[in-house]
């Protein structure tokens, strides 16, 4: 996947989550490294479901500063990432592994969003940080 | 219900009921007998977005250089977009990037007649390995040789940018130097680019 790369850019950052590529990365003529956010931080709040049911196939993204229907127009069809620490490193070394998964549609009225992700997201990343990259971008 | 007799003599119309009357509606009476063709192997150029036009600045949002300003040139076969950093300013070389994985911001920038006609998808192709060396050495060995860029292609980089850089004003090599962010009250969603 092109966009696999996921982490705060720069060589200032003591951790530098790199999933898909080696450690940090440090641009080849040293311009600007200063930790480059591109990506939208967001909660993973809830399974989809009611009183009584709970569908584990999708999952309910609170996107930052995203309240209302309108403004989750522009994050349709973004990939999400759910990242989390392992005790085995990769073959790059890096202990991070991701989650990755999409932005499907919007839920209800207040910005909330619907995701789906390649596998299912773990019960214990509720309440934790999801990534919402900017890509497929259409701007 | 009608009383007594079976009447036969439907009209048409009758006879086939609503869903024979649609049927007979949609059927085609047509001279030409048109084979569809399957071209295989022809792709089309994806569609360019309307807003990205030569000489203008993306953001770059994946791969190792996301964040960096680009200037765009053109796009290839492939679809993909020919970009390059200019590399003295950014250390973008030229390079392949797809639509998706870039913005494309409202500020332009002059090519100044910069050459790059030549360059294609075939530019980007990997070198392909030498078939049958495959000794014991080679099996063996610890060192994979390194991946250098020929001396052509960077001499064709610099030559390429030349133009390019001459025809930017200071604040303008600055902004393509610096990278894109979002910070603690910027959101996509209401910016902008």
């Amino acid at each position: 996947m092109p966009g696999g790369h996921v982490g705060y850019q720069g060589s200032s950052l003591k951790i530098n989550p790199s999933v898909r590529n080696k450690g940090t990365q440090i641009a080849p003529t040293g311009h600007g490294t200063d930790p480059v956010r591109l990506f939208v931080k967001g909660v993973f709040m809830a399974y989809k479901g009611g009183k009584k049911n709970q569908v584990n196939h999708t999952q309910l993204i609170k996107l930052q500063d995203v309240n209302s229907k309108e403004a989750t127009q522009f994050y349709l069809g973004k990939r999400l990432a759910y990242i989390y620490k392992a005790q085995k490193p990769n073959k790059e070394g890096s202990r991070f592994r991701v989650i990755w998964g999409k932005v499907t549609r919007s839920h209800g009225n207040s910005g909330v969003v619907r995701a789906k992700f390649k596998k299912n997201l773990p019960p214990k990343a509720l309440g934790k940080k999801v990534r919402c990259m900017l890509y497929p971008s259409s701007i | 219900m009608a009383q007594g007799t079976w009447n036969p003599t439907y009209t048409s119309q009758e006879a086939m009921g609503q869903a024979g009357q649609q049927r007979s509606k949609q059927k085609k009476i047509c001279n030409k007998k048109t084979v569809k063709v399957k071209k295989t192997g022809e792709k089309k150029t994806p569609k360019l977005r309307k807003n990205i036009q030569p000489g203008q600045v993306l953001i770059l949002l994946a791969s190792k250089f996301r964040g960096r300003r680009v200037v765009f040139l053109k796009q290839l076969e492939s679809g993909l977009l020919l970009v390059t950093g200019p590399y003295s300013l950014n250390g973008v070389p030229v390079k392949r990037v797809n639509q998706r994985y870039c913005i494309a911001t409202s500020t332009k920038v002059n090519l100044g007649g910069a050459d790059f006609k030549s360059i294609s998808d075939a530019y980007f192709a990997r070198e392909k390995a030498k078939k049958g060396a495959q000794t014991q050495e080679k099996f063996f060995a610890t060192e994979a040789p390194k991946k250098v860029l020929p001396q052509e292609k960077k001499d064709g980089q610099k030559k390429l940018d030349e133009p390019i850089v001459k025809g930017l004003a200071e604040d303008m090599k600055s902004y393509l130097k610096s990278r894109f962010s979002l910070s603690a009250r910027t959101f996509p969603h209401e910016m902008k680019f």
